[in-house]
């Protein structure tokens, strides 16, 4: 009880903190949430889909979700550098599972998974972002890849936000 | 004072690294324990404590890794370059990023700490520019400050000052050490 009421508080503190963010810095202020909402890596922060959902139909939802593709691509990278900083460590300790993603990777381009990864959340993107830091995949690629998935992701929801489709947000 | 310890035995951070260090490029790791810095300023500000702690964390290992990696594989003058300068616009957004925060109490120490900081930073570049010779001497470094801040950061969680005393040590301690940098500058040049 006491942690679901922590947990609600501090979902709250953030929501404050995206509003003010937004209201303060316009559509930097949405890059600001999405990076800072995403590098945290795997820790929650920012309701993003939310913000992004009711930024949409109160600013231009074509900047909104570029701001947010952007943003949250950018704020990914944190989780790609402690992947290539926990290289050895995490290579030794879940190496089976590496490797299984490394075969996915390799069977489909790697590029592709990330894209369809970023803008279908299926699982957890921090994972992918870590995992790509691991394998050593080239930064510039992940990076194109996550901002093309992220902002069609964003782009959606702020869209949907400026038609009033709160039923597609829930899928996002 | 750590960088000192480091450079009376280098052999205790290489080896504490070794686990970590891999054949990558090392601007990339710096470009990336700056955005961490960025990240960890703007949460300072709004009171998220421990996630600005874990923040500043990434970003204090990132920037050591990044030395180390280039220490091994080769180090570049634009690496150098990059460092220096990511490391102090990551200092400005930790130290800002905390003593603007409302909780705070007085944004002023924050302000006058960064710019002792940037000065004593300053008088290392001047050090080689006009000696050419690298001063590491300061009686508090960038390891000590990070390492002060996030053990402040996660005290804080529990007892409120506990950054303001940081922030204040962090200031009297970048002043001492701008003094101290700057007599040694000095009895070299004279």
């Amino acid at each position: 009880m006491v942690i679901a009421d922590t947990l609600v508080s501090f979902g709250q503190k953030f929501l404050e903190f995206g509003q003010y963010l937004i209201q303060t810095f316009g559509y930097i202020g949405i890059f600001l949430v999405a990076f800072i909402g995403t590098s945290t890596i795997i820790l929650p922060t920012f309701p993003l889909s939310i913000l992004v959902f009711f930024t949409g139909s109160i600013l231009n939802p074509f900047f909104v979700g570029i701001a947010a593709g952007l943003g949250s691509a950018t704020g990914e990278l944190i989780g790609y550098g402690v992947g290539i900083g926990g290289k050895k460590v995490l290579l030794k300790k879940y190496k089976k599972s590496i490797e299984r993603t490394e075969k996915l990777f390799q069977k489909y381009r790697g590029e592709v998974v990330i894209f369809l990864i970023a803008t279908i959340p299926i699982i957890p993107f921090d994972v992918i972002g870590l995992f790509c830091g691991i394998i050593g995949f080239k930064w510039k690629r992940f990076y194109i890849a996550v901002l093309l998935g992220k902002t069609l992701r964003y782009l959606i929801i702020a869209f949907a936000g400026f038609y009033g489709l709160s039923w597609l947000a829930t899928y996002l | 004072m750590l960088e000192e310890l480091n450079e009376k035995f280098p052999n205790i951070r290489s080896r504490l690294l070794k686990p970590f260090v891999v054949k990558t490029d090392p601007n990339v790791l710096t470009v990336l324990a700056f955005l961490a810095a960025v990240s960890a300023g703007f949460l300072f500000y709004y009171g998220f404590l421990f996630l600005a702690a874990i923040l500043v964390f990434i970003n204090g290992f990132l920037d050591v890794l990044d030395g180390e990696i280039a220490k091994r594989f080769g180090k570049t003058n634009l690496g150098d370059f990059l460092d220096h300068t990511f490391d102090r616009l990551s200092d400005l957004f930790i130290i800002l990023g905390i003593s603007l925060s409302p909780n705070f109490g007085s944004p002023l120490l924050g302000i006058f700490a960064a710019i002792s900081v940037l000065l004593v930073s300053y008088l290392g570049t001047m050090s080689h520019a006009l000696t050419r010779k690298r001063i590491y001497t300061a009686l508090m470094g960038r390891a000590d400050r990070i390492t002060l801040i996030l053990v402040a950061s996660l005290l804080a969680l529990f007892w409120n000052p506990a950054l303001f005393y940081a922030i204040a040590i962090v200031f009297i301690f970048s002043v001492l050490s701008f003094i101290q940098r700057f007599y040694l500058i000095y009895r070299e040049l004279v």
